[in-house]
């Protein structure tokens, strides 16, 4: 399956596409809705011709111990924003992360890669509220939040916009440096995944949807790609 | 035979209908017991010759049911509540992950996988819809992501 021409076919497209992606290239890549459009076999997803170091930041796990950049080396992390109270798209990313895993688990035993959803409500989201949230779609994957200034440092550093809006109005109600007034508020936030290496680099990103068979292809696109460049 | 159809009607339970409205296969997300929020999804099918405007939904499970639609804009997700969605005649809406959807508040008591929720669905015209939604254990192959 994995090596199938729809497989080989992707891989090319996205070395195609490495090519001609800069290093200033990941803010764009999150802000556009489709950087491969139709032609590609894969589309929205992308991969750094040169993968940038993840800036230093200091969130909380999911039992409040602090967690950094330095954590995210020595195996893979595949990253999600959202918060818990998302009635629709964070436990449907959660749901389908969680059958994801349970098939890297089922093909290759214990996988080199884990799942880390950062919230991007630390106002409502403490470290044990969002724990309970996570761990219930699977025992292994990290939760982290953590201080709004520091969230906000590293959401600001990869382009990511976000904000807090009244859901009846439309209306901005906060961000995280100005809390909102209201417990009644919508998030906003980046739909897809990152993908970080065991060096702590950023070197791709997936847009939704996230059914296993695409992720399934993505991602192994994603690593062959990486073993390419590392080589 | 009115009667045979009744009791077939009945046993299809995964339809409701009022007049020419009829809600299909609904269904809600099952939830980890943290969540402050759960959502439900069906199929609203207008099999009427006028549209129809869905206006507000209720149920005796939750104390607040919105009608709220996901929307991704430049690889951002953004939801917002909707007021009023219109059904144009011979057409369906449907509530699916990733678009329109009801956001449940305010759970009274625990929802559980397994459990049957009813909802009463308000339209422009006056009409209620009765209809019952299954929670669906996150495990289920058709609920979440797969749905789509």
């Amino acid at each position: 399956m994995s090596s199938s021409i729809v497989g080989r076919a992707a891989v090319a497209a996205i070395a195609i596409f490495l090519g001609t992606l800069g290093a200033a290239g990941y803010r764009m890549f999150l802000q556009s809705p489709a950087p491969l459009a139709d032609e590609a076999p894969l589309p929205g997803v992308m991969v750094h011709s040169s993968a940038q170091s993840v800036p230093a930041f200091a969130l909380l796990d999911g039992r409040g111990v602090p967690f950094s950049e330095n954590d995210l080396r020595g195996q893979w992390t595949i990253v999600a924003f959202g918060y818990t109270q998302c009635p629709d798209f964070c436990p449907t990313t959660l749901a389908d992360m969680a059958r994801f895993f349970d098939r890297l688990v089922n093909v290759g035993g214990t996988p080199d890669t884990r799942f880390a959803f950062i919230s991007t409500d630390p106002f409502r989201d403490t470290p044990q509220h969002l724990s309970s949230y996570v761990s219930y779609f699977s025992k292994d994957f990290l939760a982290l939040t953590g201080e709004p200034r520091e969230l906000h440092r590293l959401l600001d550093w990869l382009g990511m916009p976000h904000g807090y809006g009244d859901p009846r109005t439309g209306l901005a109600v906060g961000d995280l440096l100005h809390s909102p007034a209201t417990d009644d508020y919508v998030v906003d936030h980046y739909s897809g995944l990152l993908v970080i290496d065991p060096a702590a680099r950023l070197v791709a990103s997936i847009l939704p949807p996230f059914d296993t068979e695409r992720m399934d292809q993505a991602y192994s696109a994603i690593r062959k790609l990486h073993e390419v460049g590392v080589k | 035979m009115k009667k045979v159809f009744a009791v077939l009607l009945f046993l299809v339970s995964s339809i409701s209908m009022a007049g020419d409205i009829a809600v299909e296969d609904a269904w809600i997300q099952d939830a980890p017991p943290a969540a402050r929020v759960m959502a439900a999804y069906m199929r609203i099918v207008n099999r009427s010759d006028h549209a129809v405007t869905l206006e507000a939904v209720e149920s005796d499970r939750f104390g607040a049911v919105d009608i709220h639609a996901t929307e991704v804009h430049h690889g951002m997700v953004h939801m917002s509540e909707r007021r009023a969605v219109p059904i144009a005649p011979g057409e369906s809406l449907a509530l699916e992950p990733g678009g329109h959807h009801l956001m449940l508040r305010k759970a009274k008591g625990s929802v559980r996988a397994g459990d049957r929720v009813t909802f009463m669905l308000h339209f422009g015209n006056g009409d209620i819809l009765e209809t019952v939604a299954v929670v669906r254990g996150s495990d289920a192959g058709a609920a979440g992501g797969a749905a789509r």
